[in-house]
């Protein structure tokens, strides 16, 4: 009984409420509705002993009051909220004015009924200026209904405001219109605040949108990485499956030349050793694709504190027959203590190759040095690897220096897969490579590791 | 009258080895002259002592200078000879830059067929 009961007052107290609707307005809404119930609910009794005592009139205004309250209620269920808050201003005004008809004009502390005009500012927001302004206009016919009502006595032109006199009625009703006032000036302040917090919501809401931004920004670093390593996966593809179908392709002529009949028998001699070279480069091809495979999963071993001086030591010695041959002298211009946290395997090879490198390339006529040197600064150490060898043309070459089988030099051997796995191997450890190059001048490699 | 000459461009010895050989084969009155280097067959076009070919027969994918860069220098040079792309099947997504060049005329997938190379001769020497 009592849940049903419940169940009775927060349908009507909630009629026509909305979901996404603004709190304020909510609030708004269930206050008129709110009022109207219990409109409806303290002048119930008033029905019954009016019809105790037999005064009709009073019992059928009362009723009337009633249906508008309803009406009201009904109407926010409709979603007419404009329409309600109408109905409830006409139903509150006239029915102040029957009451203070009803009660005379002796004491006039009745008059505080009058503060009723409070629902002006209480029904609307103060940016519906009409609907206040009409509201207002209603709430001053009431006014000077009463006025007249008390005064009529006297005729127009004999009026003289002497007759007001200082009589309880008059006295309140100067207090009221104070009340008034105050109320007003009381709301224009809770506007003020208002904005301000609507200011401040603002504020809150421009934050959030930069903080939404500023993942967004990060959203699309992650793309762009993954689209970058997905174009290195589809390039590596493209040229392994290019560097594998030259030499099919090859053997896949030369079967085509071969004399089948067996007459040509010198022909088919020389076929089947072209056959036989193109067999041996699909087998190199297939190797270096295994290598490189392999060399990806050095990302599995651990890391370490590397000594570097120990991991130079190291490609020293494996590059012993070719630093000697070459004459090249190898400068170490960093600290003997530098540690690296790193992974040996990968470091090994990304040294090897630059180093191997260098010594390729060097130049005949001239005394040649590779310099390795180490800046750090707080994030990073950024080795140096300088050499005074024949140089790359970067402004051919720049985009594609790193890139598989990309050679950039006709007279010397090589198969293009060195500089890729330097700049793939140190990529696999979070940090970069860089290139700067003059002919005939020289080539340095900037490694930048993360500490 | 001179044998008519063809040059050939491809980094890949084994396909030059190849090109010429099925080239003789079916036109045997046909001169070769190959090159695995781009900015060697400049060189040999450039040079007034060499005979100038009637036909190039142009691979894509090549060390230091590609086929493309290959194209830009030719040009300069305003001679007028036929091109003949000669890739493999993975390079023809990159074939619309033809289009760029007057001169390229044709392409081939490797290897080359004879079905292929009949209908580029006749086109040349009919």
């Amino acid at each position: 009984m009592a849940t049903k009961i419940h169940e009775i007052y927060s349908s009507i107290i909630n009629a026509g409420l909305e979901e996404n609707e603004a709190l304020e307005n909510k609030y708004r809404l269930i206050s008129i509705n709110k009022f109207c119930f219990f409109c409806i609910l303290i002048s119930s009794p008033y029905l019954l002993i009016f019809l105790a005592i037999n005064m009709i009139a009073p019992y059928i205004l009362i009723l009337c009051a009633h249906i508008l309250f309803a009406l009201v209620v009904y109407l926010n269920h409709k979603r007419l909220y404009s329409s309600g808050k109408f109905l409830l201003l006409t139903t509150t005004a006239l029915s102040v004015l029957f009451i203070s008809l009803m009660l005379g004009f002796n004491s006039g502390f009745h008059l505080y009924l009058y503060t009723a005009p409070l629902f002006v500012f209480w029904l609307f927001d103060i940016k519906e200026v009409k609907n206040i302004v009409l509201a207002v206009v209603i709430y001053s016919i009431v006014y000077i209904s009463v006025f007249i009502f008390k005064y009529y006595t006297v005729p127009f032109y004999q009026f003289d405001f002497r007759i007001i006199g200082l009589d309880m009625y008059s006295l309140n009703m100067g207090l009221n219109l104070v009340l008034l006032f105050l109320l007003f000036y009381n709301y224009s302040t809770y506007y003020k605040i208002l904005s301000a917090s609507l200011i401040q919501k603002q504020k809150h809401l421009e934050s959030e949108i930069n903080k939404r931004i500023e993942s967004d920004d990060n959203t699309k670093k992650i793309f762009q990485e993954l689209s970058k390593s997905y174009s290195s996966l589809e390039q590596f593809s493209f040229i392994v499956s290019h560097n594998m179908k030259s030499p099919l392709a090859n053997i896949k002529g030369f079967l085509s030349l071969y004399d089948k009949e067996g007459v040509d028998i010198e022909l088919n001699r020389k076929v089947i050793g072209y056959i036989e070279n193109s067999t041996v480069s699909l087998d190199d091809t297939l190797s270096d694709l295994n290598y490189i495979l392999r060399s990806q999963k050095k990302i599995l071993d651990k890391r370490e504190d590397i000594l570097l001086k120990d991991l130079v030591n190291n490609i020293k010695i494996s590059l012993a027959t070719e630093i000697i041959s070459s004459g090249i002298e190898v400068f170490e211009k960093y600290d003997e203590d530098l540690k690296l946290n790193s992974i040996r395997s990968i470091l090994h090879s990304v040294f090897f190759n630059l180093v191997q490198n260098a010594i390729k390339f060097k130049r005949d006529n001239i005394k040649s040095t590779i310099i390795i040197s180490v800046e750090q600064d707080s994030e990073q150490n950024i080795i140096k690897i300088t050499d005074n060898g024949i140089g790359i043309d970067l402004q051919k070459n720049e985009d594609r220096i790193f890139n598989l089988y990309n050679r950039f030099n006709a007279n010397i051997e090589g198969k293009g897969i060195g500089l890729y796995l330097v700049k793939n191997h140190l990529e696999m450890l979070g940090g970069t490579i860089e290139v700067a190059s003059i002919i005939n001048e020289g080539t340095v490699f900037s490694l930048k590791i993360k500490k | 009258m001179p044998k008519p000459l063809i040059l050939i461009i491809d980094d890949d010895h084994m396909s030059n080895v190849f090109n010429s050989m099925i080239i003789t084969k079916y036109y045997p009155q046909v001169q070769i002259h190959d090159t695995t280097g781009a900015s060697e067959a400049i060189n040999y076009l450039k040079s007034d002592t060499s005979d100038k070919p009637s036909l190039i027969l142009l691979d894509l994918n090549m060390p230091v200078m590609n086929g493309w860069d290959f194209m830009e220098e030719y040009e300069k040079l305003n001679l007028g000879i036929e091109v003949v792309l000669v890739t493999s099947s993975s390079d023809i997504r990159d074939l619309s830059r033809a289009k760029d060049y007057n001169d390229i005329k044709h392409y081939l997938v490797k290897p080359i067929s004879v079905k292929d190379l009949k209908e580029v001769m006749e086109v040349f020497y009919k």
